[in-house]
């Protein structure tokens, strides 16, 4: 039984009057000790599908539909207090800017302490115990948790939110942009210390990230997110090795790599807004290239091209004339929509 | 080399001694220093000053045409070098000299040319812009300053800037405000700003590091173009080495302040000498799940640029240090032809 | 020619200025009551049936002593038989006189000393803060004292007084928002762009301060409207105007508080109604001021 499944999730914003649909026919699993990533650029739902699955949407968010099936329970359909229990013991989360979300006045051990001691009742020499374990798992020297966060690095910020999400024991972590802020170098040891800690402590991570070069890395499954929707999902490898949506043959040509040689080729345009929209067609179609008639009537359905590898496009079948024209600039141009 | 696919003059050398003459820019061991703020009983006991070192004794030269990269991590002092370059800041030692003249001593009519002929793109394409002054306004502001043209030749040239940045058609935008334009376009904006003077050099602090992914290469690519066109000297400061890489005829590497490699990027990235600069490629990561890639594990975090250890700024992280290495610190030495490297290994 | 052109700018300026605040209803509400304030100020003594001294009578040549609101007085009376209405009636044109140039004339030095203290820095704010603390010292009230003691007490002085004393508060305020915004990128780009410091004070800092500005007036009317009552009442004031201020303290002082209710109610409505009145229209200009807020 996978660790998470999330079936056809559906997330809405209220937004002054008008709705925006911010997430729609979401699904994806997730199996215990594995990593999911979800790409996808400002906008596209990613940290909406986070919040949803631990349920900390903002007041004027709500699920609109859809399962998330964790551990054999359906999660949206339980009661707060149930899911306060879960929250944190199995599922956990590294927002954000972590780093910016530590409250400045207070130690930072004693945020871990008490994060700690809000679901356990155990006494607090206990805690604090636990707390230094928990630093030193990370890679943060003990004393350090007698700093406030001013007196922290980056780096060491970020441990010390990965150190909370890890203080129950959970088996799901959710990371949303763990690495953004840092450093490259920092940002390599901070991924290579949370390898080493998924092989010790098995736990399954939804890594949520605009750099598809940590993706890449890191994650054994991807899924990439425009507007709201998925547009590709499977795993890793078989995605970039054959990949069929041309928004993520897009992306990757406008990501530099520092080996290859080519030239960047940018999409034209920008993402859309997703307020008060209709269901009238691919998301995608104003800046994709290869559109054809049918792409602005319906909205593509998922369809699985290869066992495990899921795309929402029409033209599936041609997508190797799709992959050839897609690595010329001039391709892209012709779409122009500034 | 995508560099050289982008670039006019492939064959521009570093500068060796003696070619002063030919480099747009020079800079001579610039130092900017801050001091810490101490407290009153440390004030008293007349205690010795604190400095954040941010940029300690930089050296090199930019030849017309070049596209000069400047890798480092944050507390690396790469904005405050850029910004001593176009006199947003006074350096505490050292000078930059532009066309054979020291910046700092210009004065009045010779200080506004400067000032049209150096600018700069900044980070933040939320802040970049004026909140209150439409699209035609910003890009007005220079040529206000510098009396260029009349009211009717200023708005055409603001026009042409806008086409240039490819934000077309540019009558749609020039009465917009910053709040109603998406990121790239504000960062566009910007590079139309710094443009519209026609000036010869200018210095990119991270233009795109907060633009979305599929933006980001558009803008590099307006660039490289508009340098090619304008005949424009750049200096493309980022973390992202990848993306200097893309752009970026030279590398300069910079670690706490000072430069540790410099030399023509496919040499710099391609076979790195400094450790610094082994480090900081072996930790990029690489989009390609085929591909592996080795790790170098370096200890420590970058310490704060206040209480810098004799010797080399590197050593207590360097896997290949000697016992020198703790006692003096290395200056920049040429290895190879228009290359430097401060390293004793070498 | 030149008269039609100067009528055509004025049409043009009051057209501009109701095309800002009809956006917004209550700035409209607020500037209708604020016209109506400046029209009766400038119509008082026209509009003013009795002199406010004179002791009214009734038909029986009795003196009307705390006489409530009848036909011949709208107001009623004073302990002195004096017509209420007629004293609210003047009384406008000293609050707006007083409220509108205390507060621009303070928020004027306040905001042009904090904008340079903020973006000079180094030894200019410190020294210019050295003398906002300084003001900082000063109570207003035995200030004022000292001032009419040295010179006469009439309204300019009370104002002057006002100004020299409460400059401190905007400036302090105004100075720390200058000092966030010069770090500001777009700050930056204007400088490398060659823009000398005071057409980047006036240009680019100004107008992103612009709301606080137009708060510290709004505030600062009601603030010198009441300050003027409180000197009034300390015995400083200008004897030969009449305020609201004054109104109200004499009223106090008589202890006819309790009873006559219509001595109070209509100068405390008529301050209340003025400073809204120009706390909303500063909210309409302050839209156009931030065309964030346009949309």
């Amino acid at each position: 039984m996978a660790l998470l499944e999330v079936h056809d999730l559906d997330v809405e914003y209220l937004v002054g009057d008008s709705i925006v649909r911010a997430v729609r026919n979401v699904f994806f699993t997730l199996d215990e000790g594995k990593n999911l990533g979800i790409v996808g650029e400002s906008g596209c739902g990613k940290t909406t599908v986070a919040k949803a699955i631990m349920r900390l949407l903002p007041r004027n968010g709500r699920v609109a539909g859809g399962r998330v099936v964790f551990e054999g329970r359906d999660i949206l359909r339980l009661e707060d207090a149930q899911m306060r229990s879960l929250r944190w013991e199995k599922l956990s989360t590294i927002p954000q800017s972590a780093m910016n979300t530590l409250d400045p006045v207070y130690r930072v051990g004693d945020q871990l302490c008490e994060s700690i001691l809000t679901h356990r009742r155990i006494p607090r020499s206990k805690a604090w115990k636990r707390s230094v374990e928990l630093a030193e798992l990370v890679g943060l020297e003990g004393k350090r948790l007698a700093n406030y966060p001013h007196q922290l690095s980056g780096g060491m910020k970020q441990r010390f939110a990965i150190a909370m999400a890890l203080s129950l024991d959970p088996s799901l972590i959710i990371a949303d942009e763990p690495t953004t802020a840092l450093d490259v170098i920092t940002q390599d040891r901070i991924l290579a210390k949370i390898k080493e800690l998924q092989e010790g402590l098995r736990f399954a991570m939804i890594y949520i990230s605009h750099d598809i070069g940590v993706i890449a890395e890191v994650c054994d499954a991807m899924m990439v997110m425009y507007a709201g929707r998925i547009v590709e999902y499977g795993i890793t490898r078989e995605l970039f090795a054959d990949t069929y949506h041309p928004y993520t043959l897009g992306l990757k040509n406008a990501f530099p790599s520092i080996q290859a040689d080519r030239r960047l080729i940018s999409i034209p345009g920008f993402p859309p807004s997703l307020v008060g929209i209709a269901d009238e067609g691919c998301m995608f179609r104003p800046r994709c290239p290869f559109a054809i008639e049918g792409c602005g009537t319906r909205v593509p359905p998922m369809a699985e091209v290869r066992p495990g590898h899921w795309v929402a496009c029409l033209r599936t079948d041609d997508v190797g004339l799709l992959r050839e024209a897609a690595q010329e600039q001039a391709t892209w141009l012709e779409s122009a929509v500034i | 080399m995508v560099g050289e696919l982008l670039h006019e003059n492939p064959e521009s050398q570093m500068m060796h001694d003696g070619e002063h003459d030919r480099a747009l820019l020079c800079v001579d061991d610039l130092k900017k220093h801050y001091p810490v703020a101490r407290g009153a009983r440390a004030a008293l006991r007349s205690a010795e000053r604190k400095y954040v070192k941010a940029v300690d004794g930089v050296g090199f030269s930019i030849m017309s045409g070049d596209i000069l990269g400047l890798a480092g991590e944050s507390g690396s002092g790469k904005s405050t070098l850029g910004e001593l370059l176009v006199r947003l800041q006074k350096p505490t030692a050292g000078r930059v000299l532009v066309d054979g003249t020291d910046i700092a001593k210009l004065k009045g009519p010779a200080l506004k040319r400067f000032r049209a002929n150096m600018q700069m793109i900044f980070q933040d394409p939320y802040a970049t812009l004026n909140p209150r002054f439409t699209v035609e306004r910003t890009l007005m502001e220079p040529l206000t300053i510098h009396k260029v043209d009349d009211m009717r030749g200023r708005v055409e040239r603001a026009r042409v800037a806008l086409e240039m940045a490819e934000l077309r058609p540019a009558d749609k935008y020039l009465p917009a405000y910053p709040h109603q334009l998406s990121g790239g376009q504000r960062q566009r904006v910007a590079i139309a700003r710094a443009i519209i003077l026609q000036p010869k050099f200018i210095v990119a602090d991270e233009p795109v590091s907060m633009l979305d992914v599929s933006v980001r290469s558009g803008v590099l690519n307006l660039l490289a173009d508009i340098r090619h066109q304008l005949g424009l000297t750049l200096l493309f400061i980022s973390h992202d080495l990848s993306t200097i890489r893309y752009l970026c005829n030279k590398t300069a590497v910079l670690y706490l302040g000072r430069i540790v490699e410099i030399g023509r990027t496919d040499r710099v990235l391609g076979d790195p000498i400094h450790p610094y600069t082994k480090a900081l490629l072996a930790a990029v990561p690489i989009p390609d799940p085929s591909v592996a890639r080795t790790r170098l594990d370096i200890p420590g975090e970058i310490p704060d640029p206040i209480d810098l250890p004799p010797g080399c700024r590197f050593w207590p992280r360097c896997r290949e240090q000697m016992q020198i290495c703790r006692e003096q610190e290395p200056d920049l030495r040429v290895v190879e032809d228009g290359r430097m490297t401060a390293c004793h290994r070498v | 020619m030149t008269l039609r052109r100067a009528l055509s700018a004025v049409n043009g300026f009051v057209s501009e200025q109701v095309q800002i605040i009809r956006v917004d209803r209550l700035a409209v509400a607020g500037a209708a009551i604020l016209v109506a304030f400046i029209a009766v100020a400038i119509l008082a003594p026209v509009i003013a049936p009795y002199d406010p001294m004179q002791m009214c009578r009734d038909e029986n040549g009795r003196v009307l002593y705390l006489a409530p609101p009848s036909k011949a007085h709208w107001f009623g009376t004073t302990n002195l038989g004096r017509d209420i209405f007629s004293q609210v009636v003047l009384g406008t044109r000293i609050a707006l006189l007083v409220g509108f140039l205390a507060a621009l004339l303070v928020t004027l030095v306040g905001v042009t000393i904090g904008v340079c203290a903020g973006y000079y820095g180094g030894l200019t704010d410190s020294l210019l803060m050295r003398l906002v603390d300084v003001a900082y010292t000063i109570p207003f009230e035995p200030f004022v004292i000292i001032l009419v003691n040295i010179l006469r007490p009439n309204i300019w002085n009370l104002i002057l007084a006002m100004i020299i004393v409460m400059w401190r508060a905007p400036a302090r305020t105004v100075r720390a928002q200058v000092m966030s915004i010069k770090a500001r990128p777009y700050i930056k780009a204007a400088r490398v762009a060659g823009a000398s410091d005071v057409r980047i004070m006036l240009y680019h800092i100004l107008p992103n301060i612009m709301p606080l500005v137009f708060l510290y007036i709004a505030v600062t009317v009601g603030w010198a409207i009441m300050a003027e009552a409180g000197v009034s009442f300390l015995g400083f004031g200008d004897p030969s105007v009449t305020s609201w201020g004054q109104i109200l303290q004499l009223a106090f002082l008589t202890g006819a508080m309790r009873q006559a209710w219509w001595w109070t109610v209509p100068p405390g409505i008529c301050i209340t109604l003025v400073v809204l009145s120009v706390f909303f229209v500063s909210r309409a200009y302050e839209r156009i001021a931030n065309p964030r807020l346009l949309d």
